[in-house]
């Protein structure tokens, strides 16, 4: 099956590669059809999970707010860490979260010097990426947008999966 | 008197080492490009004091739709418009009971569909969700706000509804 004998005795191999190139046609369709164009250069946060929506529009990329069970996070950097529902080691009066304050007023001046310089529409620049795990509470998640409104950031982009 | 001419017989086997060669090469590099979850995104705001528009309709004849999500009764719907007779705008509150523990979202969906039927330049819809909701619930509502999945000859259509989806909270 595998080889044949020749008349000195040696056995002279062919290996039949046709199965793996079932396997690899597979694959390669699979990969295909999973292949992205768009610019998904966003890490997810293994803490979170985010929901699924029938929502299909993409995603711009700017300021991200990450909010999961056990930290909020501007970016890559922790704001303030969370415990049972609840902002701990930061200062939070009603719906004011000091340092993510903090943290999106210096962003958000940042966002204007380059608005500015560069021309571009600075309401546009100034929008939250918002990624939040689906189990928490809307009491945790209001906070956090309220905060981010106070910072001069209203509008949102509330991250979720396709459906 | 001759011999007869032996046949060669071809060997039939494809030689599939250069195939499998492309493969190997495209395989690594789809691997890297691939995607297996697909981000997309929802937009919103919250209510901000600005010098602009209020958020209340008061174009030509348009309504701001308001759904306050209770996780004891479901949803209840109210209407605000600054175009629309009072008694009017008061008639198409609505409350929508939940359906075991789940929230009634196709019932919601249809409600507002009705309501976008009527005022078609409507585009706003205000979620006041209880603080106990949870964010995957506020999704849905947004989901169930925003578009309705239509079924029409044999398609499914997306139509949609109040695109402007503002989320606030109850003022205590």
């Amino acid at each position: 099956m595998f080889g044949r004998k020749s008349r000195t005795g040696s056995t002279e191999f062919a290996l039949n590669i046709t199965s793996m190139m079932d396997m690899f046609t597979i694959i390669l369709v699979f990969l295909l059809h999973s292949f992205s164009a768009e610019d998904q250069d966003v890490k997810l946060n293994p803490d979170i999970t985010l929901p699924h929506s029938t929502s299909e529009k993409t995603f711009k990329k700017t300021v991200q707010v990450l909010l999961s069970a056990h930290d909020l996070r501007v970016e890559d950097e922790i704001v303030c860490k969370v415990k049972k529902e609840q902002f701990v080691g930061a200062k939070v009066e009603g719906n004011k979260i000091f340092p993510l304050f903090n943290a999106l007023e210096k962003k958000r001046a940042r966002i204007l010097e380059e608005t500015a310089a560069s021309g571009k529409d600075a309401e546009e620049e100034t929008v939250i990426l918002f990624m939040a795990d689906e189990g928490l509470g809307f009491d945790m998640i209001n906070k956090v947008m309220k905060t981010c409104g106070m910072a001069g950031f209203a509008n949102f982009q509330f991250a979720v999966l396709a459906k | 008197m001759g011999f007869a001419k032996r046949r060669e017989v071809e060997d039939p086997t494809l030689n599939l080492i250069p195939v499998m060669n492309l493969f190997v090469a495209l395989i690594p590099f789809l691997l890297l490009s691939a995607v297996f979850f697909h981000m997309r995104v929802i937009k919103g705001s919250v209510p901000a004091a600005t010098e602009g528009e209020t958020d209340i309709a008061k174009g030509d004849e348009t309504v701001t739709m308001t759904v306050q999500v209770d996780p004891k009764d479901g949803y209840h719907v109210t209407a605000s418009s600054a175009t629309l007779p009072p008694d009017i705008v008061d008639k198409l509150g609505r409350s929508i009971k939940k359906k075991g523990d789940e929230y009634d979202t196709e019932e919601l969906g249809k409600f507002l569909r009705g309501i976008k039927r009527k005022w078609p330049k409507s585009d706003t819809v205000i979620i006041v969700p209880d603080p106990t909701v949870k964010y995957r619930e506020l999704v849905d509502t947004m989901d169930a706000s925003r578009e309705i999945e239509i079924e029409m000859d044999g398609k499914t259509h997306h139509y949609i509804m109040f695109s402007r989806v503002v989320v606030s909270s109850l003022v205590t």
